[in-house]
């Protein structure tokens, strides 16, 4: 499928690993040039190799902070001269606990990392894409938002947030030709969730979760990069302010 | 974007014109064998001849009719030996008219065509799919099947069909490899709304529903056809159950 990628500047946010990492190489594949932000300078460095040196940017930057946020923008402008995708990808799991358990602290942060940092990010390009009177922004939801999964509820609220976020950009940016979609990812096996599927004495748990998605079994990011390209490159070319499910049916059953 | 597409059995109804003979052809550019399902004779020599002979193969059918859609399935797969991808986009919109001024017969047509062809075609289909243990389906509904579209009832209460339908048999088929999605464009520049669209007399009309879309225009045939490429193809191996809204952002404001 002719995506219209090739020769086109992407930014991943949370490109150190998973379905950032998975993300990046699927976007650099396509041609494109791919500025790769996450804290950790040492998970970029590995997705740079993968994307291969001449195709990626390093920017560690912490997207909970503003003007962290704003120099990496400025870096990847000056090294490219233009934006065309956005990927919010970057996004925590929160600890464990039912709401009523849950602190104040621990719900600000959630929602700090998984949906302001959204904001910060989107907010800090838009100008770019809006001059430039195209581009496309795909953001990483998850199932968890528009259901309700127990003892994640600061992590679920953000997602949601997240999808309503989508519709209203969309909704706003869409005189200027640019698209902003939102991908739902189910179980995916991500090194975010490795320690919980791995520890033996969780079996039980992810065989549940296992048999209780249609398809049967978690999806890999790479399911979930292939949606991302299809949604920021041109088949998505009438597709705005969806959401859309990369969930092996999950959602629909 | 690889879709491993290349070497597939696909079949295509409505294959005619419009948009089901824009995914025949983006079905055969991904180097499938497309079989062109309609009662049109003519219309689907002129697909066949735009996806190249040797691609595609001309099967007359009237999708209402169980006997002739069972011959039709069992004729493909003689022919090509297999079949991993069904498409059912056959579709009328029908005469417009509000509930208690539609005529039954009318509304049984509507049905028939719309909704119940979606379960014949599968049904002959899905012995095989499960047979090979994998497949995709990609049913065409609409953006008046979910939303509430004056005059358009037996159309709408059809498309909804579809999308539970398609949540049916996703939840079914899953266990046998076989995923099964629904694709609801919005408004698309078809042949079937061309004199709607160019009579100058409804202008105001079609500059009002260019107006309700936040793309700001019609959408295109190959537009729809590429969100069916992506979920047909290997690109969507981890969704199913979904409903892909190709509507330019009309659903989300």
């Amino acid at each position: 499928m002719e995506t219209g990628l090739d020769g086109k500047v992407a930014l991943v946010t949370g490109a150190s690993q998973g379905i950032g990492r998975a993300t990046s190489v699927a976007l650099a594949r396509e041609g494109a040039q791919v500025a790769l932000l996450a804290r950790s300078r040492l998970g970029l460095e590995v997705t740079l190799e993968m994307v291969g040196q001449s195709q990626g940017l390093v920017v560690p930057c912490d997207v909970t902070d503003l003007s962290a946020v704003s120099s990496a923008v400025e870096v990847v402008l000056r090294e490219y001269g233009r934006l065309d995708v956005l990927v919010n990808n970057a996004g925590q799991r929160q600890r464990r606990a039912r709401l009523d358990q849950l602190e104040a602290r621990e719900w600000e942060r959630v929602v700090e990392v998984n949906l302001s940092a959204v904001f910060y990010v989107t907010r800090a390009v838009i100008s770019h894409l809006i001059r430039q009177r195209s581009g496309s922004v795909v953001n990483i939801a998850s199932i968890a938002g528009p259901f309700g999964i127990p003892r994640i509820g600061g992590y679920a609220a953000a997602k949601a947030g997240i999808i309503g976020v989508t519709r209203t950009m969309a909704a706003e940016w869409c005189e200027f030709g640019v698209r902003v979609n939102t991908v739902a990812p189910g179980f995916i096996q991500t090194p975010m969730n490795a320690p919980f599927r791995t520890n033996p004495t969780n079996a039980d748990q992810v065989a549940a979760i296992e048999s209780k998605v249609p398809l049967g079994r978690y999806g890999s990011p790479d399911e979930v990069a292939a949606a991302v390209v299809f949604l920021a490159g041109d088949p998505g070319s009438y597709i705005t302010g969806e959401t859309l499910f990369v969930d092996g049916g999950w959602s629909a059953v | 974007m690889e879709t491993q597409l290349d070497g597939k059995v696909a079949l295509v109804t409505g294959a005619s014109q419009g948009i089901g003979r824009a995914i025949a052809t983006a079905l055969a550019g991904e180097g499938a064998r497309v079989a062109l399902l309609s009662r049109r004779r003519s219309g689907l020599d002129e697909t066949l001849a735009l996806i190249g002979r040797s691609n595609g193969l001309v099967v007359p059918c009237d999708v209402t009719d169980q006997k002739a859609v069972a011959s039709a399935v069992k004729r493909v797969v003689a022919t090509f030996g297999g079949l991993d991808v069904v498409v059912n986009n056959a579709g009328q919109r029908g005469r417009l008219a509000r509930v208690e001024e539609l005529e039954v017969p009318e509304w049984e047509r509507i049905i028939a065509t719309n909704l119940s062809s979606v379960f014949y075609v599968s049904r002959a289909a899905g012995p095989h799919l499960i047979k090979q243990r994998s497949g995709s389906v990609v049913n065409i509904a609409s953006i008046a099947g979910p939303f509430g579209f004056p005059r358009l009832a037996a159309n709408a209460a059809a498309k909804a069909g579809m999308i539970g339908l398609t949540k049916t048999m996703a939840a079914e088929w899953s266990e046998f490899g076989i995923r099964v999605n629904a694709v609801a464009p919005g408004p698309t520049a078809t042949p079937m709304n061309a004199p709607f669209r160019n009579d100058p007399a409804t202008a105001p009309q079609v500059a009002a529903i260019e107006a309700s879309v936040p793309l700001g225009r019609y959408g295109l045939p190959n537009e729809v056809a590429q969100a069916v490429v992506f979920l047909a193809g290997a690109t969507g191996s981890f969704v199913t159950g979904h409903t892909l809204f190709v509507d330019g952002g009309w659903s989300v404001v």
